[in-house]
């Protein structure tokens, strides 16, 4: 499992930006096809995955088809103004999201156990800020410990 | 034994996520449920209405459902989880 931390520039305000900036650094790694971008753009439309967490953080998981992945990755990009995504629960409503973890996982079951470590850190207050406080390299170095990976 | 399914817009990762969380609520309340995993693409009314209940990580706005549907999402979050795991339980045991 890859993970790979970068800053969007400001110029960056909507989701279809965010996931695409996301999915090229995966793109540039050779972690996934091209296709895997339009994919998460795609699904992302129809069903969102912004999620409002505890300390009142947006948090969204963008993923799409495991086919079009070729290296198992997770991309996050972090907005410090944040980036509106649909919510999960309920499409017609928007959260402003700061941290947006890219998942590409090619065999999701094998990879189940991470995700739900990942999930459980979301409810982790001090996880949350240092991902945002920490520079992309220290965050890179949090993720994979604590994830323990 | 009473029958879940769990969905999310592409039985990804989120599905998983909520099933593996879901069941290690059900063995912990000693309740016996086959717990499946599918997305909504994949689903419609007669598959979602053959389960018990349902448990979707967003809200389904389909009127031929019969079948309880509860939202998810809060597994994930841990926000409303307890609310979530009440209703799934008073689901299957009433």
């Amino acid at each position: 499992m890859h993970i790979l931390v970068h800053d969007l520039q400001e110029k960056v305000k909507t989701y279809q930006d965010a996931i695409l900036t996301s999915g090229e650094y995966l793109l540039e790694k050779n972690y996934i096809t091209p296709e895997y971008i339009t994919a998460c753009i795609d699904r992302e439309k129809n069903y969102p995955t912004g999620l409002l967490i505890n300390s009142g953080i947006g948090i969204a998981i963008p993923h799409g088809n495991s086919q079009f992945v070729k290296s198992d990755s997770i991309s996050l990009v972090r907005s410090s103004k944040g980036v509106i995504f649909g919510q999960m629960a309920d499409a017609s409503l928007k959260v402003t999201c700061q941290l947006i973890f890219n998942l590409a996982l090619a065999t999701s079951e094998q990879h189940l156990s991470i995700l739900r470590r990942l999930v459980t850190l979301f409810q982790d207050e001090s996880f949350v800020s240092k991902c945002q406080q920490f520079n992309c390299q220290q965050t890179e170095e949090l993720i994979i410990q604590q994830l323990n990976i | 034994m009473k029958k879940i399914l769990v969905v999310c817009g592409n039985g990804i990762a989120s599905s998983s996520i909520m099933v593996s969380i879901l069941q290690d609520y059900l063995k912990e309340q000693h309740i016996d449920a086959q717990v499946d995993k599918s997305s909504l693409m994949a689903c419609n009314a007669d598959i979602f209405n053959s389960y018990d209940l349902v448990v979707s990580s967003t809200k389904i706005d389909n009127p031929d459902i019969t079948t309880n549907v509860i939202v998810g999402a809060g597994l994930l979050t841990g926000i409303g989880e307890d609310a979530i795991f009440d209703a799934v339980k008073q689901n299957l045991t009433q």
